[in-house]
């Protein structure tokens, strides 16, 4: 299989009031184009920090992250934006949704922002499997858990990004919808080829996963 | 340029939902930069209008050669500034004044004087053949003659001869042909510069060239009979020359050259400099206002920035939240700045449209209400460049203050829940609550400030809007008084609001009195006579008595009391301690005794008057329009203030021959036997005027309706300065209490899920309130108390205490009276430079008052916004 996306002796640190805090001590992996990965690991294992390190959300203290051989820590502030809308879809524990918009322009910012219009026929097989086709004129405030969970996706598929992130992306809701959530991602993403990497507290997830990467202490163990 | 298109319209979807913050920001943009444009426009009109005021009033020349000579005509007429010139020639006096001086002039103009505009007909025509002669009416009244148009008119001219003080007599009889409007006021106004030019007389009677010409040939052909002794010889006395004046309007382009140009032509020829209209009063005024609408034009900018910044400050941290999650979603540092671009663009645009609007109405509006102008329209002018700057910085500033949401958005981790961080946020919300709170005193400070300084109220303003219908009513020649019965006609006049009476007895006797002291020769005293009717005209109030702690109405009106008004500054000095004053009312045989009050009153200056402006009503108007007609003569003059049965037992008092001898009235010399009575009707509109003037023609007597004097023009220019003053005032108090209140509101917003937590685990909505209030009256307080503090200091106001304080120390060796007084003063604030603001306790507490009841308004309603929906709704807030 080919590597989609490789981080090499990454680690990062936080300076706190108390002193330095280690969240990642050189974890180095590469991860194959079209396979699910969970991340798993007790809370403040360096998990999430390595998927913000992996998306581009943050940048590691040392190392290289490289997308098809490309080191895209280097990248300015621009280029890394342009390179995440192109590139990489994210689905946040938070959802993240912008409150000023309806769901429809939510979910096809990403396009918007890179100057392309949403293939509509995608748009409405997105929608249609995730089930949002009747809330496209909702806005944020006015959805559930579950369906703005549920936008977030949506969001993150519809520009065909080759690697989707996840973090926690059922930790705020409960286990049905997660369920239902996590096999709405997992199917859209096996269905475009696009690689899927979860952070997950839920074992039951991480059975699922192609692959499961266990950290602790920053260190894949 | 479609993904521009693309952001353009993202901002507009945001700014829709997001309508109500918009909405606000965009009332606050628009109003804010509105009153800013507004003061700014305020000034520029009131310069143009104050100009063409001028202008109208006082002629349309602003050079003036007050002593010149033939020759200059011609080097006049060269230059290639010159607009227009006008020439008068003063050839002699219509009368002389008791020093042989000052006494109105005879002489002639040339049609380009006449074509300046500031000489007009009242009737008839101009002289135009030998014999033929047009006065000004009081000139006419003044020498007795009669003003039959057609009639013959005779009169002795004094022409002066090079000695002063000596003149050649030349009697000359005239048809006189027509009756000049009065205009002597207008050479006064052009005496800003040399004093000497303020002496220069105005010819109130115009004759042809050929007769002037014989009239100063046959004084060339009798002044060599006269002499006159100097250092011990008899010298023979030769004619002055003929006193030319030129009036010029040169092109304003060419100002410089032409100054530099008349001023070396006038120092080579060894005379006076010219005098320019620019150094006039009506400068003072404008610089004045200029004054006033820039700090108010600065202070409204600072006030709108400080309001912006805090109306972004409140929505920073959801704003650079907002602004993080488009940057997780890719969107560069560019599009970022685009975006807030837009949307600021978006809001900023249609405020400047809808400021300027409003800004041109309510200047338009402002100046229709509250300015009175004469004849002339009030401009309203558009000062483009101002505007374009005003602009420029108020853009500069919303857009600094926005981008300070997009730093705090590339600083914000885009990780986990987006938002600015803990510690970032809590230094956010005590920015914002010191903004609030600095806020708070700005508008305490402002409010303070306008209050204490505009002196005007409704009813003065629109007094003085009508004030063309003032009138002096006053007896032909210096026969007869005014029928008493007038008195009341003219009070039934519908829309004449008062009828103040004066009996003059403006006598010499203190002049001469004093001409016993070396330092006081010139000095002449008017001595006003209050009918005791008009006491409550007068002194409608009791801040008399506040200010005069041994003042008693009583004794006042039974005749006991003296007020005597002096010149010099316009400190008070009361109670029994008289000193200065007092020895003169001694010489003048006024029976002093205890009670008698002694006031020093300045002259001159408009902010003299200002300690006796209470309740809207000037208790000193007439004693200071006298005065400072009086110093048309260059003296200085003493007034003294008491009731009529005092007076007659002061007259009673008074050495035989002394009393009625030699009278000033309106800066003109009147030899009246007895006293007159004049009246000052006031007529709400203009119609009364011609009732009035039907009135006083039936009695026989004379008016001046319409006729402005100096002191009403003062009040008109004085009462501008006030306005922009009051306005700018208002426009701040105004931003900022709009700034105040989305401020709170806004905060109220943040709150609600933290005050849904508190009250989820207990707090009640009453006792949230109730803590809200506590705390923003403890906020107010310590607001209210800094801006007393900067505008007591500001004001001086603490001066008299120290003052006080010396005086206990070098009088009494302790501080044991201090006390009380500064007792006495808070009870009553009724001294002080406080007090010649116009300040008394509701001065300050009525300001502070209204600011109060905003703030706490604002408090509650914010309180309602943090409580308003139910609870769970609150507790999801995302806020």
């Amino acid at each position: 299989m080919d590597i989609i996306l490789s981080a090499k002796d990454v680690t990062r640190t936080y300076k706190v009031s108390s002193g330095q805090v280690e969240a990642l001590r050189g974890v180095s992996y590469d991860f194959e184009n079209g396979l699910f990965y969970a991340v798993i690991g007790r809370s403040g294992s360096g998990k999430s920090t390595l998927l913000h390190i992996l998306s581009g959300l943050d940048r590691p203290t040392s190392g290289s992250v490289e997308v098809n051989g490309t080191d895209f820590t280097r990248y300015s502030d621009t280029k890394m934006a342009i390179f995440r809308r192109r590139h990489m879809g994210f689905v946040f524990q938070q959802y993240n949704l912008l409150d000023d918009y309806n769901v429809l322009t939510n979910i096809t910012m990403p396009l918007t922002l890179d100057g392309r219009r949403a293939d509509q026929d995608y748009l409405q097989e997105v929608t249609g499997m995730l089930g949002l086709s009747d809330k496209l004129a909702k806005y944020p405030s006015e959805l559930s858990g579950g369906e703005q969970q549920r936008c977030a996706i949506a969001r993150s598929v519809l520009a065909k990004p080759h690697i989707i992130f996840a973090d926690e992306p059922t930790g705020n809701l409960d286990k049905k919808v997660g369920e239902d959530t996590m096999g709405l991602l997992r199917d859209s993403a096996r269905r475009f080829g696009q690689t899927l990497i979860v952070v997950t507290h839920d074992l039951d997830i991480a059975r699922k996963a192609d692959q499961v990467i266990h950290i602790e202490d920053g260190k894949i163990i | 340029m479609e993904m521009n298109g693309e952001l353009f319209k993202l901002s507009v979807r945001a700014l829709k939902r997001r309508w109500r913050q918009a909405v606000l920001l965009f009332a606050v943009l628009s109003f804010s930069f509105g009153f800013a444009v507004m003061t700014i426009m305020i000034n520029g009109s009131m310069e143009a209008t104050n100009r063409a005021y001028a202008e109208a009033k006082y002629g349309r020349y602003d050079i003036l050669i007050p002593y010149g000579v033939p020759e200059d005509r011609e080097w006049l007429e060269s230059r290639e500034w010159l607009l227009k010139l006008g020439t008068t020639v003063s050839y002699g006096r219509l009368a002389l004044d008791k020093d042989g001086r000052n006494g109105p002039s005879i002489g002639t103009v040339d049609q380009g004087f006449i074509e300046l505009g500031h000489l007009e007909l009242e009737s008839g025509r101009w002289p135009e053949y030998p014999g033929e002669i047009a006065m000004e009416e009081s000139k006419l009244d003044m020498l007795k003659l009669d003003k039959t148009l057609g009639g013959t008119v005779e009169f002795t001219i004094y022409v002066p001869t090079n000695h002063r003080g000596l003149y050649v007599p030349v009697q000359r009889s005239f048809k006189l042909v027509g009756i000049i409007r009065e205009y002597a006021d207008g050479w006064n106004y052009l005496s800003g510069g040399p004093r000497a030019a303020s002496r220069t007389p105005a010819s109130g009677a115009i004759i042809t060239e050929q007769d002037a010409q014989s009239v100063y040939a046959e004084a060339g052909e009798s002044v060599g009979q006269i002499t006159y002794e100097e250092n011990g010889e008899t010298v023979t006395a030769t004619l002055s020359p003929l006193l030319y004046q030129y009036h010029i309007i040169r092109d304003k382009d060419m100002s410089r050259q032409a100054r530099d140009e008349l001023q070396g032509y006038m120092k080579k020829a060894g005379r006076l400099g010219p005098t320019f209209n620019d150094d006039s009063n009506i400068q003072s005024i404008i610089g004045r206002s200029a004054e006033a609408t820039s700090y108010y034009s600065t202070l409204i900018l600072i006030v709108t920035a400080l309001g912006v910044i805090c109306i972004y400050l409140l929505r920073v941290r959801s704003e650079a939240a907002s602004l993080a999650r488009f940057r997780s979603l890719g969107l560069t540092k560019r599009q970022l700045l685009l975006m807030v671009f837009y949307e600021t663009v978006i809001i900023a645009l249609p405020a400047f449209v809808v400021g300027v609007g409003l800004a041109a109405g309510g200047t338009a509006l402002a100046l229709e209400l509250t300015v009175y102008a004469g004849s002339v329209p009030v401009r309203v002018t558009f000062p483009w460049k101002k505007l374009m700057i005003a602009a420029l910085l108020w853009l500069v500033t919303v857009v600094a203050v926005r981008l300070a949401a997009v730093f705090v958005s590339l600083r914000t981790p885009l990780t986990g829940r987006i938002g600015a961080p803990g510690r970032r946020a809590w230094l956010i919300r005590r920015l914002n609550r010191a903004l609030i709170w600095t806020l708070t005193v700005a508008v305490c400070y402002t409010a303070l400030l306008t209050f204490s300084h505009s002196r005007i109220y409704l009813y003065d303003l629109f007094y003085t809007k009508e004030a063309a219908t003032n009138a002096t009513v006053s007896p032909k020649g210096d026969e007869g008084t005014v029928p008493a019965n007038t008195v009341d006609r003219l009070r039934l006049v519908e829309g004449v609001k008062n009828v103040w009476g004066i009996r003059y007895f403006v006598t010499d006797v203190m002049g001469k009195a004093l001409e016993e002291r070396d330092e006081y020769t010139r000095q002449t005293a008017p001595v006003y006579v209050i009918d005791d009717a008009d006491l409550e005209y007068l002194i409608p109030f009791d801040d008399l008595e506040l200010i005069c702690d041994s003042f008693s109405r009583e004794e006042f009106i039974a005749g006991d009391s003296v007020l005597a008004v002096s010149d010099s500054n316009f400190t008070l000095s009361f109670g029994n301690d008289l000193d200065f004053d007092i020895i003169n009312s001694r010489e003048l045989l006024f029976p002093v005794g205890d009670g008698v009050i002694t006031a020093r009153v300045g002259y001159g200056g408009k902010f003299g008057r200002a300690v006796y402006n209470t309740q809207g009503r000037d208790i000193y108007d007439l004693p200071y329009y006298d005065i400072n007609d009086g110093e048309f003569s260059g003296d200085h003059l003493w007034g003294i203030l008491c009731s009529e049965s005092f007076f007659e037992r002061f007259l009673s008092s008074m050495p035989e021959g002394q009393a009625l001898d030699g009278v000033w009235t309106a800066g003109e010399r009147h030899d009246y036997n007895k006293a007159v009575m004049t009246f000052y009707p006031g007529a709400t509109y203009l119609g009364a005027a011609e009732e009035i003037n039907w009135i006083v023609d039936e009695a026989g007597l004379r008016s001046n309706i319409g006729n402005l004097s100096s002191a009403e023009s003062y009040r008109r220019d004085f009462n501008q300065v006030e306005i922009q003053f009051l306005a700018g005032g208002l426009c701040v108090m105004f931003i900022i209490f709009i700034v105040i209140f989305s401020a709170m509101a806004l905060e109220a917003e943040r709150e609600r899920r933290s005050a849904g937590i508190m009250e989820a685990i207990g707090l009640s909505k009453s006792r949230r309130y109730l803590k809200r209030l506590r705390s923003t009256l403890k906020s107010f307080l310590s607001a209210a108390a800094v801006s007393m503090v900067m505008i007591i200091i500001k004001e001086d106001f603490y001066r008299p205490y120290l003052e006080w304080l010396e005086e206990d120390f070098r009088y009494n060796g302790r501080l044991r009276t201090l006390s009380e007084r500064i007792l006495d003063e808070l009870l009553s604030c009724a001294y002080g430079n406080w007090y010649q603001y116009g300040g008394t306790f509701w001065r300050f507490a009525i300001p502070l008052g209204i600011c109060f009841a905003v703030i706490l308004a604002a408090s509650v309603f914010a309180g309602g916004r943090v409580t308003r929906g139910n609870l769970t709704d609150r507790l999801r807030d995302e806020q």
